[in-house]
Protein backbone atom coordinates (compact mmCIF):
# COMPACT_ATOMS: atom_id res chain seq x y z
CA UNK A 1 0.00 0.00 0.00
CA UNK A 2 1.78 3.71 -0.73
CA UNK A 3 2.29 5.98 1.49
CA UNK A 4 0.13 8.14 -0.03
CA UNK A 5 -3.09 5.70 -0.44
CA UNK A 6 -2.04 5.51 3.24
CA UNK A 7 -2.16 9.13 3.95
CA UNK A 8 -5.53 9.37 1.96
CA UNK A 9 -7.46 6.17 4.33
CA UNK A 10 -5.78 8.38 7.30
CA UNK A 11 -7.32 11.92 6.33
CA UNK A 12 -11.11 10.09 5.23
CA UNK A 13 -10.83 8.04 8.58
CA UNK A 14 -10.50 11.02 10.68
CA UNK A 15 -12.91 13.27 8.98
CA UNK A 16 -15.22 10.68 9.09
CA UNK A 17 -14.52 10.54 12.81
CA UNK A 18 -15.13 13.93 13.17
CA UNK A 19 -17.94 14.38 11.32
CA UNK A 20 -19.39 11.91 14.05
CA UNK A 21 -18.45 13.82 16.50
CA UNK A 22 -19.75 17.16 15.26
CA UNK A 23 -23.18 15.34 14.79
CA UNK A 24 -23.15 14.00 18.42
CA UNK A 25 -22.33 17.20 19.67
CA UNK A 26 -25.19 18.70 17.58
CA UNK A 27 -27.73 16.19 18.76
CA UNK A 28 -27.17 16.27 22.23
CA UNK A 29 -27.14 20.04 21.95
CA UNK A 30 -30.82 19.85 20.85
CA UNK A 31 -31.57 17.42 23.72
CA UNK A 32 -30.70 20.19 25.95
CA UNK A 33 -34.24 21.80 27.03
CA UNK A 34 -34.21 25.44 26.25
CA UNK A 35 -36.01 28.11 28.42
CA UNK A 36 -36.16 31.92 27.35
CA UNK A 37 -37.60 34.72 29.49
CA UNK A 38 -38.43 37.11 27.07
CA UNK A 39 -41.02 40.11 27.69
CA UNK A 40 -41.73 39.18 31.14
CA UNK A 41 -42.88 35.48 31.01
CA UNK A 42 -40.95 32.46 30.44
CA UNK A 43 -41.04 30.21 27.18
CA UNK A 44 -42.09 27.73 27.13
CA UNK A 45 -43.97 28.29 30.19
CA UNK A 46 -44.25 24.34 30.44
CA UNK A 47 -42.02 21.37 29.01
CA UNK A 48 -41.69 17.70 29.17
CA UNK A 49 -38.21 15.72 30.25
CA UNK A 50 -37.57 12.26 30.59
CA UNK A 51 -37.74 11.01 33.92
CA UNK A 52 -34.72 9.37 35.68
CA UNK A 53 -32.20 10.85 33.72
CA UNK A 54 -30.13 13.13 34.80
CA UNK A 55 -30.44 16.43 32.24
CA UNK A 56 -29.32 19.95 31.63
CA UNK A 57 -31.41 23.36 31.21
CA UNK A 58 -30.74 25.93 28.86
CA UNK A 59 -31.93 29.43 30.23
CA UNK A 60 -31.80 32.40 28.36
CA UNK A 61 -32.87 35.92 29.45
CA UNK A 62 -33.78 37.88 27.04
CA UNK A 63 -35.23 41.23 29.19
CA UNK A 64 -33.51 43.88 30.24
CA UNK A 65 -33.33 42.95 33.57
CA UNK A 66 -31.46 40.24 35.83
CA UNK A 67 -34.25 37.43 36.54
CA UNK A 68 -33.73 34.53 39.65
CA UNK A 69 -34.59 31.35 37.93
CA UNK A 70 -35.82 29.68 40.96
CA UNK A 71 -37.57 26.60 41.85
CA UNK A 72 -38.14 24.58 45.39
CA UNK A 73 -39.08 21.63 43.89
CA UNK A 74 -35.91 20.96 42.17
CA UNK A 75 -33.23 22.71 45.20
CA UNK A 76 -32.10 25.01 41.95
CA UNK A 77 -31.74 28.77 43.00
CA UNK A 78 -29.60 31.01 40.01
CA UNK A 79 -29.48 34.43 38.78
CA UNK A 80 -29.73 35.42 35.47
CA UNK A 81 -27.79 38.34 33.71
CA UNK A 82 -29.62 40.67 30.76
CA UNK A 83 -28.79 39.07 27.76
CA UNK A 84 -27.44 36.10 29.60
CA UNK A 85 -27.92 31.90 29.34
CA UNK A 86 -26.86 29.82 31.37
CA UNK A 87 -26.90 26.09 31.53
CA UNK A 88 -28.75 24.33 34.90
CA UNK A 89 -27.62 20.85 36.18
CA UNK A 90 -30.40 18.83 37.18
CA UNK A 91 -30.65 15.24 38.86
CA UNK A 92 -32.63 12.04 37.66
CA UNK A 93 -36.23 13.81 38.27
CA UNK A 94 -39.35 11.19 39.58
CA UNK A 95 -42.24 11.44 37.09
CA UNK A 96 -44.17 14.70 38.07
CA UNK A 97 -44.47 18.24 38.06
CA UNK A 98 -41.62 20.44 39.02
CA UNK A 99 -42.63 24.10 39.46
CA UNK A 100 -39.91 26.75 38.64
CA UNK A 101 -40.40 31.17 39.13
CA UNK A 102 -38.69 34.00 38.58
CA UNK A 103 -38.17 35.28 42.03
CA UNK A 104 -37.10 38.71 41.22
CA UNK A 105 -40.54 39.14 39.78
CA UNK A 106 -42.95 37.59 41.69
CA UNK A 107 -45.91 38.61 39.15
CA UNK A 108 -44.30 36.42 36.31
CA UNK A 109 -46.36 33.06 35.83
CA UNK A 110 -44.81 30.22 37.09
CA UNK A 111 -43.49 27.20 34.72
CA UNK A 112 -43.69 23.43 34.84
CA UNK A 113 -41.46 20.86 34.17
CA UNK A 114 -42.91 17.55 33.49
CA UNK A 115 -41.38 14.44 34.00
CA UNK A 116 -42.23 11.75 32.66
CA UNK B 1 -73.97 41.88 78.97
CA UNK B 2 -75.07 38.92 77.54
CA UNK B 3 -74.42 41.01 74.04
CA UNK B 4 -70.44 40.50 75.65
CA UNK B 5 -70.68 37.33 76.68
CA UNK B 6 -72.27 35.95 73.50
CA UNK B 7 -68.90 37.18 71.96
CA UNK B 8 -66.16 35.87 74.13
CA UNK B 9 -68.18 32.73 74.08
CA UNK B 10 -67.84 32.96 69.71
CA UNK B 11 -64.47 33.71 70.65
CA UNK B 12 -63.44 30.87 72.93
CA UNK B 13 -65.50 28.41 70.19
CA UNK B 14 -63.10 29.77 67.27
CA UNK B 15 -59.97 29.47 69.82
CA UNK B 16 -61.29 25.52 70.28
CA UNK B 17 -62.03 25.05 66.82
CA UNK B 18 -59.32 26.44 64.76
CA UNK B 19 -56.78 23.74 66.94
CA UNK B 20 -58.06 21.29 65.24
CA UNK B 21 -56.93 22.73 61.63
CA UNK B 22 -54.11 20.06 60.66
CA UNK B 23 -50.75 21.20 60.84
CA UNK B 24 -47.81 19.43 59.76
CA UNK B 25 -44.63 19.70 62.22
CA UNK B 26 -42.76 17.12 60.96
CA UNK B 27 -38.83 16.89 60.12
CA UNK B 28 -38.06 14.98 57.31
CA UNK B 29 -34.53 13.11 56.66
CA UNK B 30 -31.27 14.86 57.13
CA UNK B 31 -29.75 13.38 53.71
CA UNK B 32 -26.72 15.56 53.82
CA UNK B 33 -25.83 18.31 56.86
CA UNK B 34 -24.04 21.35 55.44
CA UNK B 35 -20.05 21.13 55.82
CA UNK B 36 -18.78 24.04 58.60
CA UNK B 37 -16.51 24.43 60.62
CA UNK B 38 -17.52 23.32 64.41
CA UNK B 39 -17.70 27.06 65.60
CA UNK B 40 -20.01 27.91 62.86
CA UNK B 41 -22.06 25.06 62.81
CA UNK B 42 -22.55 25.81 66.33
CA UNK B 43 -23.89 29.43 65.45
CA UNK B 44 -25.70 27.81 62.80
CA UNK B 45 -27.97 25.46 64.48
CA UNK B 46 -28.69 28.17 67.36
CA UNK B 47 -29.78 30.97 65.40
CA UNK B 48 -30.75 29.16 61.50
CA UNK B 49 -31.62 25.26 62.22
CA UNK B 50 -35.15 25.96 63.64
CA UNK B 51 -36.13 27.33 60.50
CA UNK B 52 -33.17 26.16 58.05
CA UNK B 53 -32.46 22.41 58.42
CA UNK B 54 -34.81 19.48 58.94
CA UNK B 55 -33.73 19.28 63.03
CA UNK B 56 -36.38 22.39 63.52
CA UNK B 57 -37.13 22.21 67.59
CA UNK B 58 -41.05 22.56 67.51
CA UNK B 59 -41.79 24.44 70.79
CA UNK B 60 -44.84 24.41 73.13
CA UNK B 61 -46.54 27.35 70.88
CA UNK B 62 -46.04 25.51 67.74
CA UNK B 63 -48.93 23.36 68.76
CA UNK B 64 -51.10 26.18 69.56
CA UNK B 65 -53.08 27.98 66.87
CA UNK B 66 -52.73 30.51 64.99
CA UNK B 67 -49.41 31.21 66.27
CA UNK B 68 -48.67 27.69 65.09
CA UNK B 69 -49.77 28.41 61.84
CA UNK B 70 -47.03 30.90 61.96
CA UNK B 71 -44.55 28.71 62.94
CA UNK B 72 -45.18 26.19 60.60
CA UNK B 73 -45.60 28.79 57.32
CA UNK B 74 -42.07 30.57 58.29
CA UNK B 75 -40.41 26.74 58.56
CA UNK B 76 -41.35 25.85 55.47
CA UNK B 77 -40.45 28.58 53.73
CA UNK B 78 -37.43 28.98 55.45
CA UNK B 79 -36.83 25.25 54.55
CA UNK B 80 -38.14 25.86 50.87
CA UNK B 81 -35.58 28.55 50.61
CA UNK B 82 -32.43 27.13 52.36
CA UNK B 83 -32.13 24.11 54.02
CA UNK B 84 -28.82 22.99 55.52
CA UNK B 85 -30.08 19.21 56.16
CA UNK B 86 -30.55 18.69 52.56
CA UNK B 87 -27.22 20.05 50.97
CA UNK B 88 -26.32 17.45 48.59
CA UNK B 89 -29.68 18.49 46.74
CA UNK B 90 -27.92 21.64 45.66
CA UNK B 91 -24.43 19.99 44.82
CA UNK B 92 -25.48 18.61 41.22
CA UNK B 93 -24.96 22.67 40.73
CA UNK B 94 -22.25 24.26 41.73
CA UNK B 95 -23.91 27.48 41.15
CA UNK B 96 -26.42 27.02 42.88
CA UNK B 97 -24.59 26.21 45.92
CA UNK B 98 -22.51 29.67 45.57
CA UNK B 99 -26.16 31.24 44.77
CA UNK B 100 -26.98 29.83 48.42
CA UNK B 101 -24.01 31.01 50.15
CA UNK B 102 -24.18 34.52 48.65
CA UNK B 103 -27.69 34.41 50.33
CA UNK B 104 -26.47 33.73 53.93
CA UNK B 105 -24.25 36.20 53.75
CA UNK B 106 -26.21 38.97 52.13
CA UNK B 107 -28.44 38.12 54.98
CA UNK B 108 -25.77 38.50 57.63
CA UNK B 109 -25.01 41.70 55.81
CA UNK B 110 -28.60 43.35 55.73
CA UNK B 111 -29.30 42.05 59.18
CA UNK B 112 -32.27 40.44 58.09
CA UNK B 113 -31.67 37.00 59.60
CA UNK B 114 -32.82 35.76 62.52
CA UNK B 115 -35.83 37.43 61.93
CA UNK B 116 -37.06 39.61 64.79
CA UNK B 117 -40.08 37.94 65.88
CA UNK B 118 -38.01 34.91 66.15
CA UNK B 119 -35.31 36.51 68.36
CA UNK B 120 -38.19 37.67 71.14
CA UNK B 121 -38.59 33.85 71.58
CA UNK B 122 -35.14 32.57 71.26
CA UNK B 123 -32.68 34.98 72.63
CA UNK B 124 -29.83 32.88 72.14
CA UNK B 125 -29.59 32.89 68.41
CA UNK B 126 -28.87 36.50 68.12
CA UNK B 127 -26.10 37.26 66.61
CA UNK B 128 -22.70 39.18 67.65
CA UNK B 129 -20.61 40.76 65.80
CA UNK B 130 -18.21 38.27 65.66
CA UNK B 131 -20.81 35.60 64.73
CA UNK B 132 -22.09 37.41 61.73
CA UNK B 133 -17.84 37.64 60.73
CA UNK B 134 -17.80 33.96 61.53
CA UNK B 135 -20.54 33.11 59.29
CA UNK B 136 -18.89 35.33 56.74
CA UNK B 137 -15.86 34.02 56.38
CA UNK B 138 -17.19 30.41 56.52
CA UNK B 139 -18.91 31.32 53.36
CA UNK B 140 -16.04 33.02 51.20
CA UNK B 141 -13.91 30.25 51.92
CA UNK B 142 -17.13 28.21 51.54
CA UNK B 143 -17.29 29.46 47.94
CA UNK B 144 -13.80 29.87 47.08
CA UNK B 145 -14.02 26.25 47.31
CA UNK B 146 -16.72 25.05 45.04
CA UNK B 147 -15.27 28.01 42.58
CA UNK B 148 -11.58 26.13 42.52
CA UNK B 149 -13.04 22.14 42.79
CA UNK B 150 -15.16 23.18 39.52
CA UNK B 151 -12.85 25.76 37.96
CA UNK B 152 -15.35 28.31 38.02
CA UNK B 153 -13.63 32.06 37.79
CA UNK B 154 -15.79 34.54 38.71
Amino acid sequence: MSIAFRRTVSCGLAAAAIGCLAFATIALADDVPQLKFVHGHFEPASFEVPADKAFKLNVTNQDASAIEFESFELNRERVVGPGETITVNLPKLDPGQYHFFDDFHHDVPQGTITAK
Amino acid sequence: MRRIETIVAAIAMICVLIQLVPMSRENPPITQDVAAPPQVKAILRHACYDCHSNETRWPWYAHVAPVSWLVARDVRRGRQHLNFSTWDKYADDPQTVIRKLRNIDEAMHNDSMPLWYYLTEHADARLSDADRRAIEDWVIGSIKGVEKQEGISQ
